[in-house]
């Protein structure tokens, strides 16, 4: 079945219509939020490298965080307590805290943590959750946990014995970006008046590519269709939304320390662009220094 | 016309088992085997997202978009069993399907007081060619898909949207390919409509 051109692309579309279809582009889930869904849930296992968001950090942000004796409650609705450089990815820590935005500080569970090294594939994210389901069968939420708030003794950074020698993130520098990258007074996604339509069309079509490998799981894919889009749309009208691409494409591919240096340089050329709030929730997990950035209103 | 027929069977599960679509999570239990939860485990790390937009773009608002995630893969978690293996998108699209529809429906009369206030905004202001605010023109998509027919809009969102390709649609919607095929045409032409009343201003709705 030959498919017709997604109506996107076809260059006769309006420019509104075009911007209509493009609104839900950024939809996915804040991360925190997803993590929390997956502990409510009892699935656990949720290993690098696989589909989705690719590096363990995201979810074990949350997870530090709260066997340090932070609050879940400040996690789950995504302010997630920085926790100082990013974590290698490595043990998945069973954490039974309240899924939903409790007001309490969640009792904390915290399991020997399973080495399971970093990337899994896809198919087999269960790998972390076999011996975890041993001592504990988590049968049931969190929130049918006793509210005896017992937060482990904080066992402070020590908690994270690099595993593997992953790069991760460099300590991030303060917020603010080098003086070399004075911030261009313009937004990022303006509205350009003039495009060539077959031209646009061509570049969304690129994207679209691109977007389409991530969804398949497949950063390696999308980074490809995002450098033909910076070969070929070096002034193109999307470059705003490549970088997000190329940003997301890079975490889940593990490079975090260059999706967080690509963050922080759009961030500090367009802190108030639409894309900007999508950059901040993509690298909020990830990016220990980053609240400075990252003031959600 | 929910459903419009499609796979309504395997998206029998009743999602008023879940008591509050609230914060606080009900039991959900996931019981059964390993087998089950590592099965569970895989949907989800393979499906969530895609459910995750799937009823955001099916109409569920930004602020219910996790709990409606999550009531799919709970439904999903009681009917594992019944889960065809290699069907597990189907089945979570199905399912999203039912959960954004319920809730459309939980807030139907605010919806067209919404509308109306929609059609207000565009009404507007709004450069009618040039590229809308982002979230102008989410909302004017929210709208638009909302009011597409219930068959054609799971195809919309699919094709248009999520980028699927028809053949994809098809296995996922269990439909002929012509058959997607016309409802896509359908969704199209309800689109440009829709638009075409947007770009006049919001009159004739």
């Amino acid at each position: 079945m030959s498919d017709p051109r997604r109506l996107r692309d076809d260059p006769e579309l309006s420019e509104l219509a075009r911007s209509v279809l493009r609104s839900a582009d950024g939809d996915a889930p804040e991360p925190s939020r997803r993590a929390a869904v997956a502990r409510s849930l009892g699935v656990t296992g949720f290993a690098a490298g696989s589909l989705g968001f690719a590096s363990a950090a995201w979810w074990l942000a949350p997870v530090v965080a709260i066997v340090l004796g932070v609050g879940g409650a400040a996690v789950m609705r995504g302010d997630a307590t920085p926790i100082g450089p990013v974590l290698p990815p490595a043990p998945v820590a069973r954490v039974a805290a309240r899924a939903s935005a409790a007001p309490a500080p969640a009792p904390v569970v915290a399991e020997a943590p399973v080495g399971v090294p970093a990337p899994a594939v896809a198919d087999t994210p269960v790998a972390a959750e076999a011996p975890a389901a041993a001592p504990r069968r988590p049968r049931r939420v969190a929130a049918a946990l006793p509210p005896t708030p017992s937060p482990s003794p904080p066992p402070e950074p020590s908690l994270s014995p690099p595993p593997e020698p992953s790069p991760s993130a460099p300590p991030e520098p303060s917020p603010s970006p080098s003086p070399s990258l004075e911030p261009p007074p313009a937004p990022a996604p303006a509205p350009t008046p003039v495009v060539d339509a077959r031209r646009l069309a061509a570049e969304v079509a690129t994207l679209d590519r691109a977007r389409a490998r991530l969804a398949a799981g497949d950063p390696a894919g999308a980074l490809a269709a995002l450098d033909a889009h910076a070969r070929d749309f070096a002034d193109g009208v999307l470059s705003a939304e490549a970088e997000v691409l190329r940003i997301d494409a890079l975490l889940r591919r593990g490079d975090t320390s260059a999706a967080l240096a690509l963050a922080r340089r759009f961030l500090a050329r367009s802190p108030g662009s639409p894309l900007a709030q999508r950059v901040r929730s993509l690298i909020k997990p990830h990016a220990g220094g980053h609240r400075g950035t990252g003031g959600t209103p | 016309m929910r459903g419009g027929g499609h796979r309504s069977s395997d998206v029998t599960a009743n999602s008023q088992a879940i008591p509050v679509p609230g914060r606080e999570v009900p039991e959900l239990v996931i019981g059964g085997t390993r087998a089950e939860r590592a099965r569970l485990t895989a949907m989800f790390n393979a499906h969530y997202d895609f459910v995750w937009r799937s009823v955001r773009r099916l109409g569920v608002t930004d602020e219910a978009v996790d709990d409606a995630a999550q009531e799919v893969f709970v439904v999903a978690s009681r009917r594992l069993a019944a889960i065809e293996e290699g069907k597990e998108k189907a089945f979570l699209f199905g399912t999203a399907v039912r959960v954004a529809s319920d809730a459309r429906r939980a807030r139907g009369r605010r919806r067209e007081q919404a509308d109306d206030a929609l059609d207000e905004s565009t009404s507007d202001g709004v450069p009618a060619d040039e590229l809308l605010d982002q979230k102008r023109a989410r909302e004017l998509l929210d709208d638009i898909v909302a009011h597409l027919p219930d068959d054609t809009r799971d195809v919309f969102v699919l094709f248009e949207l999520e980028g699927m390709t028809m053949a994809e649609i098809a296995v996922c919607l269990e439909l002929k390919p012509g058959t997607v095929a016309s409802r896509l045409r359908r969704a199209r032409e309800m689109f440009e409509a829709a638009i075409a009343r947007a770009r006049a201003g919001g009159r004739g709705r």
